[in-house]
């Protein structure tokens, strides 16, 4: 426990007592502090191929968010399917080292542009003890990690720093709700099924958003019932690697849309089926599930990053 | 701002008092997550890595991750169709129960993870 810094508690909280998971703020956590936001955007070559970058100048990889443009919907994590049972977004990837910050278009439509929008937190995504930059500042406020001093300290050794913008959530637009399908098999035609929820912020720009999920399913993958997992996620077919179970999200100026969708699916080994089923031993059932999705919505308008 | 109490801190060269939501770096209006705990672990390709939190809650948390054999860092989840052909890494997940924060990588990684005192709700 840090004897020193700030605290803000929610209006009617008593900041002396309240729960540190309550507080709006505390300088004894480290936030995560908004460095450089922007678009990357990238028109592929004849072979659905293309890179282009931004320099951060860091001199450490750091913390980053990123989302693909698609008309108005903005799709999270770049590099996972986000979609359902069509356009994927693993072919599109974003990523930092040291200095930079990249998007790599991989195998996607040729002669295409892609934009994505990124956020970059002043904030470690490796280990680092060394010199970053050094921000101006003439004024304001800055809390120091516990051992470091705060006149001296490395912006990424520094709990809060009123140079730079913290993200922020409403907690009117934090919560949960529950998705659910019924069970199909491969034999049913189509064999495919979703649902859909939307979540309506209010806030008339597509937010950041950063949500999980738990499933009653426990044949999912790793999963257990318990288990908070990131969304996007898939589960792939074994013989195709194609998703066959997905849970995908994206955020428009009215909605954060979540989507449950399964297939069941039934690939053929070339052997004659069982009597009764168009399918042989590679046929893949799901039985009914119910999943539940815990979001966090932002204040943060990323169209105008 | 509904409030008439509180702290808040606006962008160099924004009146403080006058300043749009967007100018400003703080307000006492609305929470920021909280990193409770944060560091970087070594993975095995395919196998769990387990960090202990015992909040005794689901936290929320964020995880990057770097191939050992590579240099670019990429957000969690990451789940691609087939083999990765930009990262190596053809998956990145991780999920939290109430005690601990669990790391899979499909290859041998550098991961580095926040978990924040804020619950999932």
């Amino acid at each position: 426990m840090t004897d020193y810094g700030f605290k803000i508690a929610d209006a009617g909280g008593d900041v002396k007592t309240e729960d540190d998971e309550l507080l709006y703020f505390s300088s004894k956590f480290h936030s995560l502090k908004i460095y450089q936001t922007g678009t990357l955007e990238v028109t592929t070559n004849g072979s659905g191929n293309g890179t282009t970058d931004a320099t951060h100048g860091l001199s450490f990889a750091p913390a980053f968010k990123a989302y693909v443009v698609g008309g108005s919907n903005y799709y999270q994590e770049p590099g996972s399917c986000n979609s359902t049972f069509g356009q994927y977004f693993d072919n599109i990837h974003v990523y930092t080292d040291t200095t930079k910050i990249y998007l790599q278009v991989a195998s996607g439509q040729a002669s295409t542009t892609y934009t994505a929008k990124y956020m970059i937190f002043g904030d470690l995504a490796q280990t680092f003890t060394s010199t970053s930059i050094t921000l101006p500042e003439d004024y304001g406020l800055k809390v120091s990690k516990a051992g470091e001093d705060v006149k001296e300290a490395e912006l990424y050794n520094l709990t809060f720093t009123s140079s730079l913008k913290n993200i922020k959530f409403d907690p009117a637009k934090v919560g949960s709700f529950t998705m659910s399908l019924s069970g199909i098999n491969c034999d049913a035609s189509p064999n495919t099924q979703s649902t859909a929820t939307n979540v309506a912020h209010g806030l008339g720009y597509p937010p950041f958003y950063l949500a999980w999920f738990k499933t009653t399913n426990s044949s999912v993958y790793f999963v257990a019932n318990t288990d908070r997992i990131t969304i996007p996620w898939f589960v792939a077919s074994s013989t195709t690697d194609a998703p066959i179970w997905e849970l995908s999200s994206y955020c428009n100026a009215t909605n954060v849309t979540f989507t449950f969708a399964r297939e069941a699916s039934c690939v053929s080994s070339g052997m004659p089926p069982p009597i009764g089923s168009d399918c042989d031993i590679e046929c893949v059932n799901w039985g009914a599930e119910t999943v539940t999705v815990y979001y966090y919505i932002f204040r943060e308008d990323v169209s105008s990053l | 701002m509904a409030y008439s109490f509180g702290i808040k801190i606006s962008k160099a060269g924004s009146d403080v008092t006058t300043a749009a939501e967007s100018y400003l770096q703080l307000t006492s209006q609305y929470p920021v997550l909280k990193a409770f705990a944060y560091g970087e672990v070594t993975t095995v390709a395919g196998t769990w890595y387990t960090i202990t939190h015992n909040l005794n809650y689901a936290p929320a948390f964020l995880c990057w991750g770097k191939a050992a054999s590579g240099s670019n860092r990429f957000a969690f989840p990451r789940r691609t169709v087939g083999a990765d052909p930009v990262g190596g890494q053809q998956w990145l997940v991780a999920y939290a129960t109430t005690t601990t924060l669990m790391i899979n990588t499909a290859a041998a990684s550098s991961v580095y993870y926040y978990i924040f005192a804020d619950t999932q709700p």
